[in-house]
This record gives C-alpha cells, sequence and structure tokens, in this order.
C-alpha cells in the first residue's frame, strides 16, 4: 500500500523545524494522521491540517528560542501554542473560504485569473526581454564609459565629407583610449574533423583594452605584431578547452596566426565574433578609410557632449545644435540595443495598458460580485460581522486571487519571452539571456499585488458609502454603484480602442514595409557565403600573384560548385559576388565620375564583384542592357544600377556610355557601361537604396564569396540538398550562412512584425477584455431590473422596444468610449510616428475602420443579454411581491 | 521535594497512562486533544517528551517501521517510576488546594455561562 503524500513544502518545513533526534518520529507521527483525517475528511481538511502543524512547528521551534532558553521549566506551552494556533487557524481559515468561495463562483475567478495572467504575463514577459537588451549592463568595465564614434551620416557622406579628427584631437577631447575594428569577416579554420567558418574581427591591438575586456588566458593583442584572440566558445568546442592553445599556430583561411589569448564566455562583441585578429593600424588609420567602426573610452568624468563638441566643431551649414553633435558619441549599450530600443518601449507602453485596462475590468467585475453579494453581506452584517470582518474577508479573497493570477502570471509571462524571442531579430546581444529573472518576478509580484488590492480597495470604497446593514428589500442596486461601472466600462473600451489603433497602425506600417521592394527575387534563391582558402599574402610577394592565386582558387571553386549544383533537381543557375546584398559585412565604396564632367559629375556607390550569371541568379531585373560579356574583355565592363546611372548620367538608360572609376582602384581606370539593374536596399528595407556599380569577379582578388542559387522548388526543401552536396565536392571550403532569399526579407520585416503581432494580440486581448465589461454590465442591469421591466411589459409596453432599449444604453457606453478614445488617439498617436513606416500617426483607415470594428462587435455584447428582458413574464415577476 | 511538572508536562504524563502500550505521538497528540478540547501541535509534543526523558521522568523505545507512515518508525513512551512520583505530587497539589471546592467551584462556573448568555 503507497501512502498518501503530505503537501511537499508543508514537510519541507517540518523537516527543517523538527529536532534532529525526533525528525523521523514526527514526521511519521505527521503522515500518519494526515492519511486518516484524508481518508475520514477529505482532502481540503487533511492539506489544512498538516499546514496548520507545519505552520506551529515554525512557532514551536523558532520564535520562542530565546524566551524559552531564560524561563523557568515549568513554561505553558499549552497556552502559547494556542495562541498561536488560533491566529495561524483564523487566516487559514479565510483563505480556505474565500477558496471555496472562488470555487462556487467559476466563471468569475476564470475570469479574474485569466484577466490577472493576461496583464501580468504580458508585463512580465515584456520587461524580461527589456531588462535583457536595454537595461542589463554590458559584462565589461565602467561600460558606461564606452561609446561608439559616429562620424557624419552614412558611410558615403563620411567619405565625401571627410572627418578627420587628428590622433591630437583625439587625445585632447577627453577621450582616454580610441579602437578601430572592422566586423564582418570571416575565415576558415582547419580542423581535424574537418573545416569550420568562423565569424572574424579585426582589430587595433588596444581593442579589448578600451572595451575593458580581461582576457581569460594568454597576455592579449599587443604590439604591431598579427595575433588571434579566440573566443570562449571556439576554444570550448574547437580546442577541447586546450591551455596549451596560448603562443601555438592556428591557420586562419591558411594564414597561420599565434594565439595571443583566450577571451571570457561574455566577450563576442561585435556581433557574435569568433575570433579576433589584430594587425597594425597606426593612428593615421582613424583619418583614413571607410570601412571601420571606432569605440572610444571616455576619461573619467568627461562629459559626452563636450567631448563631442571638441570631437565635431561646428561648421557652417551644420547644426549648431550642441545634443545633435552628442548624438555622434553613442553610449555602446544604446548602439547594441538600438535595432529594438524603440520596438520594446512601445511594447512596454502597450503591455501597461493592458494592465491598466486588466484592472478596470477586475475592478468592474468585482463591483459586480460586490453587488450579487449585497445580500451576503446584509445577511452577515445582521448577525453580527463588523465591517472591518467583512473587509478582512474580501481581503483575503482579493490577495488569494492576485496570488493565484500572478503565478499563472509570471508562468504565461516565461512563456511569452519564448515567442518574443522568437520574433524579434535575434543579433541584438543580451537578448537570448532574458529569463524571469527577479526582477520580473518582482514586478510580477507588484502588479498582482496591486491588481489585488484594487480589486478590493473598490468594492470597499462602494460599501463604505453605504452601510452594510441598510435596508434588506431594496432590489435595486445603488445608483452610484452603477454610475461606477459604467465609467468604468467606458475607461476599458477606450483603453482597448486606443490599443486597436495602435495595433492597426503598426499592421499598416508592416504591410507598407512588406510591399517596398527589395530589389532582389525573394521567393525561390537559395544564398551562402564561402571563404577560399588562400594561405598567407605575405608582404615580399608580388600583390598581382597573389591574386592571380585567389582568382584560380575562385575559378576553380566556382566551375566545381557551378557544375555539381547544376545536376542537383530543382537548381537553375549558379551566380557569384563577393558581398551578398544585405550582409553584415561592411561594403567596399567606389569612386565614380562621369568621364567628361570631372569633380562635378562624381558619386560613390557600392562596389560588388560579381559573375555575369548573379543578376539572373539572385533575380535583380536589367534597366537597360546586359549582363558582362566576356570577362576578361580588352575594355574594362561595369554594370551600374539606376540610381548610380542616374547620378552620373540624369538618365537610367545609361548603356554604352563609358565611366571613370577610382578608388579603390589603384589606378583610374575607364570601363564600358554594359548594363543598368534595378536598385537593391542594400542597408535594410526600410533605408534608400544605394547607388551601386557591378565588376567583373575574375578581377577580384578577394577570398569572401557569396553565392546565389535560383532555384524551382521550394528553396527551404532545397536548401539541405544543396549543402549535402557542397559538402561532398568541396569539403575544404566550408558553406556559411545558407539562407534562402524570403529569410533574407523574413529578417528585415521581423522587428515590425514583432511589434504589429504583439500589440495585435494585446488589442484582441483588450477587445475582448471591454467585451466581457459591456456584456457582464448590461446582464446585471437586466437582473436587476426584472421587476421594472415586468411592471413595464404589463402595462402595456412591447418586448422588442425594451430589448432595444436596454442594448441601446451599453451600445451608448460603447459610443463614449470609443469617442474618447478617438480623442486620446488624435492627440497620443503622434508619438508612435517613430516607430510607424509609411504610414500616418492619424491614417484615416485605421482611425476610422478600429472604432468601426469595436462598436459591431460592442453593440452584439450589448444585445445578447437584453434579449432576455423580452423574455421576463408580468405575471411571475409580479406575483413574487 | 521531587521535580516540579508545568501544565502540559503533567497532560502527557497522564496521557502515557491513559494509552498504556500504545503512547507514541499521534495517539497521546489525540488523547490530550480529545479530552481537554484543545488543540495540540505535534511539535510541542516532542519538545516536552525530550525535557521529561532527559530529567529521567519518561523512557522511550523506537518500534518498527510502518507503511502508514511512509516507512518512518513509531517511538513509544512509558512512565519511569520517578515521573510517577513527580505526576502524583503535583496532582496531588491540585487536589489538595481544590479539596472540598468542587461542587461550589462548578456551581459558579456555570452561573458566570449563565449570565453570558442572557
Amino acid at each position: 500500500m503507497s501512502s498518501p503524500r503530505p503537501p511537499l513544502l508543508a514537510r519541507f518545513i517540518v523537516r527543517r523545524a523538527a529536532h534532529p533526534t525526533e525528525r523521523e518520529f514526527l514526521l511519521g507521527d505527521l503522515q500518519e494522521e494526515y492519511g486518516d483525517i484524508l481518508s475520514s475528511r477529505g482532502h481540503l481538511p487533511a492539506w489544512r491540517w498538516y499546514w496548520l502543524q507545519a505552520l506551529r512547528n515554525i512557532a514551536q521551534r523558532w520564535i520562542p528560542a530565546r524566551r524559552r532558553a531564560m524561563r523557568a521549566p515549568d513554561s505553558n506551552e499549552c497556552a502559547r501554542s494556542h495562541r498561536v494556533a488560533t491566529l495561524l487557524d483564523a487566516v487559514l481559515t479565510d483563505v480556505a473560504f474565500a477558496l471555496r468561495n472562488h470555487r462556487r463562483r467559476p466563471l468569475y475567478t476564470a475570469v479574474t485569473l485569466l484577466t490577472l495572467a493576461l496583464a501580468v504575463g504580458a508585463n512580465t514577459a515584456i520587461f524580461s526581454v527589456a531588462e535583457a537588451a536595454l537595461f542589463r549592463d554590458l559584462p565589461y568595465d565602467d561600460a558606461d564609459r564606452i561609446v561608439e564614434i559616429r562620424p557624419k551620416g552614412g558611410l558615403a557622406e563620411r567619405t565625401s565629407a571627410g572627418w578627420t579628427p587628428s590622433s591630437a584631437l583625439i587625445e585632447a577631447a577627453g577621450i582616454a583610449d580610441a579602437a578601430a575594428y572592422v566586423p564582418g569577416g570571416s575565415v576558415t579554420l582547419a580542423g581535424d574533423d574537418g573545416a569550420q567558418q568562423l565569424n572574424l574581427t579585426q582589430v587595433t591591438s588596444n581593442f579589448f583594452r578600451v572595451l575593458g575586456v580581461e582576457m581569460l588566458r594568454g597576455p592579449g593583442l599587443s604590439g604591431d605584431e598579427r595575433l588571434a584572440v579566440v573566443a570562449h566558445s571556439v576554444w570550448v568546442q574547437s580546442f577541447a578547452s586546450n591551455p596549451e592553445i596560448i603562443g601555438s599556430t592556428i591557420r586562419l583561411s591558411g594564414i597561420p596566426t599565434m594565439v595571443a589569448a583566450v577571451a571570457p564566455p561574455e566577450a563576442t562583441f561585435p556581433g557574435r565574433t569568433d575570433v579576433w585578429v589584430s594587425y597594425p593600424i597606426e593612428r593615421s588609420f582613424f583619418s583614413d578609410a571607410t570601412t571601420y567602426e571606432l569605440i572610444a573610452r571616455l576619461e573619467d568624468g568627461a562629459d559626452r557632449a563636450t567631448v563631442a563638441a571638441l570631437l565635431f566643431p561646428a561648421s557652417p551649414g551644420d547644426h549648431a545644435d550642441l545634443s545633435l553633435r552628442a548624438q555622434r558619441l553613442v553610449p555602446l549599450r544604446d548602439k547594441l540595443s538600438e535595432p529594438v530600443r524603440r520596438p520594446l518601449f512601445v511594447l512596454i507602453g502597450a503591455a501597461a495598458l493592458v494592465f491598466v485596462l486588466g484592472c478596470l475590468n477586475l475592478a468592474g467585475v468585482a463591483l459586480s460580485q460586490v453587488l450579487r453579494r449585497d445580500r451576503e453581506f446584509r445577511i452577515r452584517a445582521a448577525l453580527g460581522a463588523s465591517r472591518g470582518r467583512v473587509s478582512r474577508q474580501l481581503l483575503v479573497e482579493a490577495l488569494v486571487l492576485g496570488a493565484g493570477g500572478g503565478l499563472v502570471g509570471l508562468g504565461a509571462g516565461a512563456a511569452g519571452i519564448k515567442l518574443l524571442l522568437a520574433w524579434l531579430p535575434g543579433d541584438v546581444p543580451g537578448l537570448t539571456q532574458a529569463q524571469m529573472g527577479a526582477r520580473p518576478i518582482l514586478l510580477g509580484g507588484v502588479l498582482a499585488l496591486t491588481a489585488g488590492i484594487l480589486i478590493n480597495a473598490i468594492p470597499l470604497l462602494q460599501s463604505g458609502s453605504e452601510r452594510l446593514h441598510s435596508a434588506a428589500h431594496g432590489s435595486t442596486p445603488p445608483r452610484r454603484r452603477v454610475r461606477a461601472r459604467t465609467v468604468l466600462a467606458v475607461a476599458q473600451i477606450s483603453a482597448a480602442v486606443v490599443l486597436l489603433i495602435a495595433a492597426g497602425l503598426f499592421g499598416r506600417s508592416l504591410l507598407a514595409l512588406s510591399r517596398v521592394p527589395l530589389g532582389i527575387d525573394t521567393q525561390s534563391v537559395v544564398t551562402f557565403e564561402a571563404q577560399l582558402v588562400t594561405g598567407a599574402h605575405n608582404e615580399n610577394e608580388d600583390p598581382s600573384v597573389y591574386a592571380q592565386r585567389v582568382q584560380a582558387l575562385r575559378g576553380q571553386y566556382l566551375e566545381t560548385v557551378t557544375s555539381r549544383l547544376a545536376v542537383v533537381p530543382g537548381v537553375v543557375s549558379v551566380g557569384a559576388v563577393t558581398e551578398l546584398p544585405l550582409s553584415t559585412e561592411i561594403n567596399t565604396l567606389a569612386e565614380l565620375r562621369h568621364p567628361d564632367a570631372g569633380d562635378e559629375r562624381r558619386t560613390y556607390a557600392i562596389l560588388s564583384e560579381a559573375t555575369p550569371g548573379y543578376f539572373d541568379a539572385m533575380g535583380i531585373p536589367f534597366v537597360s542592357g546586359r549582363t558582362f560579356s566576356d570577362e576578361t574583355a580588352a575594355t574594362p565592363e561595369v554594370v551600374l544600377s539606376r540610381l548610380a546611372a542616374e547620378e552620373l548620367f540624369g538618365t537610367a538608360d545609361a548603356t554604352g556610355n563609358t565611366v571613370s572609376v577610382g578608388y579603390p582602384f589603384p589606378e583610374r581606370t575607364i570601363a564600358v557601361v554594359v548594363g543598368v539593374v534595378d536598385d537593391i536596399r542594400d542597408s535594410g528595407l526600410e533605408s534608400r537604396p544605394q547607388a551601386a556599380v557591378y565588376h567583373p569577379m575574375a578581377l577580384s582578388n578577394d577570398a569572401t564569396i557569396g553565392i546565389a542559387v535560383r532555384v524551382a522548388r521550394d528553396p527551404a526543401e532545397i536548401g539541405p540538398l544543396i549543402a549535402a552536396r557542397l559538402a561532398e565536392v568541396v569539403p575544404e571550403v566550408p558553406a556559411f550562412n545558407m539562407q534562402t532569399s524570403r529569410q533574407i526579407l523574413q529578417r528585415q520585416l521581423a522587428t515590425r512584425r514583432a511589434l504589429a503581432t504583439v500589440s495585435g494580440l494585446f488589442g484582441a486581448a483588450a477587445v475582448a477584455l471591454a467585451v466581457i465589461g459591456i456584456y457582464g454590465l448590461i446582464a446585471e442591469s437586466v437582473t436587476w431590473r426584472r421587476r421594472e421591466m415586468g411592471i413595464r411589459l404589463a402595462l402595456g409596453a412591447r418586448p422588442a422596444a425594451l430589448v432595444a432599449r436596454t442594448a441601446a444604453a451599453g451600445f451608448t457606453l460603447a459610443l463614449a468610449g470609443t469617442a474618447l478614445a478617438l480623442l486620446i488617439a488624435t492627440w497620443g498617436s503622434r508619438f508612435l510616428e517613430p516607430v510607424l513606416f509609411e504610414v500616418s500617426p492619424r491614417d484615416p483607415v485605421v482611425m476610422l475602420l478600429t472604432p468601426l470594428l469595436l462598436l459591431a462587435v460592442a453593440a452584439v455584447a450589448a444585445w445578447l443579454p437584453s434579449r432576455r428582458v423580452g423574455h421576463v413574464n408580468p405575471v411571475e415577476v409580479l406575483s413574487a411581491e | 521535594m521531587v521535580d516540579q511538572l508545568g501544565r502540559f508536562e503533567q497532560l502527557l504524563l497522564f496521557a502515557i497512562l491513559h494509552l498504556g502500550n500504545e503512547a507514541y505521538g499521534v495517539t497521546m497528540r489525540r488523547e490530550v486533544e480529545e479530552r481537554t478540547g484543545k488543540s495540540v501541535a505535534s511539535g510541542a509534543v516532542y519538545t516536552t517528551l525530550r525535557r521529561l526523558e532527559e530529567r529521567g521522568l519518561v523512557s522511550s523505545s523506537v518500534g518498527e517501521p510502518t507503511a502508514e507512515r511512509g516507512g518512518r518508525r513509531k517511538k513509544f513512551y512509558r512512565v519511569e517510576p520517578a515521573g510517577i512520583r513527580a505526576l502524583h505530587e503535583s496532582y496531588q497539589i491540585v487536589r489538595t488546594m481544590a479539596a472540598g471546592l468542587e461542587p461550589s467551584l462548578d456551581e459558579l462556573a456555570r452561573q458566570l455561562d449563565g449570565a453570558e448568555l442572557s
């Protein structure tokens, strides 16, 4: 026979409270009696009895331990024990009564619990994520002193307008140290079990000093040598945490590099870097080039605005506003959380609104319960219960509900975190560590408690204004309570409409964004990247020899890949480019000039080196002309993007013109424009398209290749086939970042989709709550006014007219709430403007449709309970008098 | 003069004597609760018994584990001669002082109850 198991937590308490020599016997006694009570009186009494015993054991053992020590043995254990028992018993009785009460009203309890769970869940989930992304300190020393230095505007402006702070200026301006890095690189690491692709960041040797990161092992970067720092995860996975790695040489894309250190686990900046490689960057580096990022550590006490003003002196025509210039020094934490900052703040606001709405709902429901239980309270008052006693009962009931709802809400919150993380863009550091930590739980507790007390406070305030034991024969509800419920319902409806309007605006933004052409085929392309293993390009080697080596390697690789992938069923064509659109790598800008106009007709365009088949494979349509003919034609050929053509020639039809290409080519080259293609939004769907120039890849010495494969089947299905084939034919060059072009597009939409989805969910929940509110209000008024309706019907009122009148009362509330919401939205939606995309904050469609939707739902919610009025039997009602 | 006994100690000693060979935690607690109508905590029972055992007034022996106790053993108690002497003396003191008062004490209490009810 298996013995029943007493409540776990209570048993634990007993075990802890018991004297060690008696533990076994005490636990045995309690379990024996628990079993007896369970079989004779049922689960709840047994549970209660065991808990009471457990709590009394605490009182017995811990509270009076000192007093007992000082007292004569002639103590009165029994009396004290009895006093404690009485108090505990009273509280437990209240709790048990509350539980019973809630069980007896399952609908009310379920609605309240669900509302609380929703309100607490939404808030804790969003707060957890926001905490991880926005508020958690970076794992660096004095992280608030690390800033990113942002020269003016975008890349093109950086190059053309030129930002040239001298190293002397950097030192003078209150900056302790500044480092540069080039993110987005990748290298191949050959290992025992095949090659592996690593994310590489090139850094100046003071990079980790500026970040304030201590190396886990090894001395770290120094001097002008080419050294590597390995990320903790790579050290563990690829080097089996071998400490001997320090000082050993690893081959990164064939280039031997000495490992100087292992970074601590928390260091992955920028992005998810696997290996940092130092290369000598002179201080002059800071005034050159276009392809690095700058971070700096401010001196202790240095003010960001002041430093910015020194670094970026106001020039004529420039914004003199100091705060604008301060924006060029961005705290690192803000930079990292940038993509999700605004959406998260909006969602925090929405969640707060859901909480307010939940509380309104709870208050309404609680008020209706007080109305319904009026009789119970009056009887209790008549039997001599004090107001205090009744209040205590209400308080305990509210707290029990609050605790229950809070617990369910925390569970919902934990699930919500997972949902949010799935929706939000994944490359924000810290986001993945979002969890239901101490602070979110504390927040959830505070919210649940607030809601619990609120549930309780309103009924109490209400009952405070009238004596509970007032005449026990009235059957109409007191006016004040009805008025309070009316106000609550109106507030609820307007909160719901406001949330719905916000959700509508976000939905429209998502729609608008998804209609923006990315510039590539987003349906049937699979892309991946590869890094050729080229070996070292040492300084004594002639650059052209190195270039030939790379070109030969690439030619071989592309030929193998193209021919072998062609036999994979569903593959249509294969093309290659140095940098895939929307990849994280920083673009190289080429300087283009109109051959006759000199400096006046000059523009900067993103330089891509591509194979002739790339445009077709990637789905970039030609506006005019054709692709490269022969990659080694006597006259160099280029393909321009529409924007580049328009900027240089004033027309998209620029085929046949010549263009002069300067940087980054070693010498100025005249090339023929053989075609013009559509623009690509290379910096993201929400930014403007950028001018681009395509150059034949055969002439490039870039060892990184992006491959686009056009397929005639579902790209998600064919991706694995391609990967398997590649691993077979070119095992030494791993394919990485394999994704479908659809995924590329989805990532662009991710943040807006998350915003629209979450706010849409909130809006739906808000409408549900508001509808429940209206329905409940009308249903109740119908119950209360049965007698009046009976009399009216007896006097000859038409039932249909009565139903209409009752429903109209509910509908009027909805109208009032909606009108209020429209006022609030017209005024407040401007705050949403920064997170909207090509949608006016007062978008007429949203402003019109949303209220109509709610009014329609509200009409139904008011009409349903009103029908009962028509069924009132006057004879029955009047004879009951 | 023998050991002085507290009231709860007296109650427990009486309970053991009532129970004979069946005196362990559960039965003792029930005996006191049923006879006095006051609720008693199991922990208090053991604390007091420990003190009585230290003073040599009771002794204990450990029984076999049983299933309904989750495989735990019982601890049985019996009253030692010193315990009987102490209990007898304590009770004697009360009895001596109360001698001749019992009927009128009952009557007084009844009268008080009646006054409260009306």
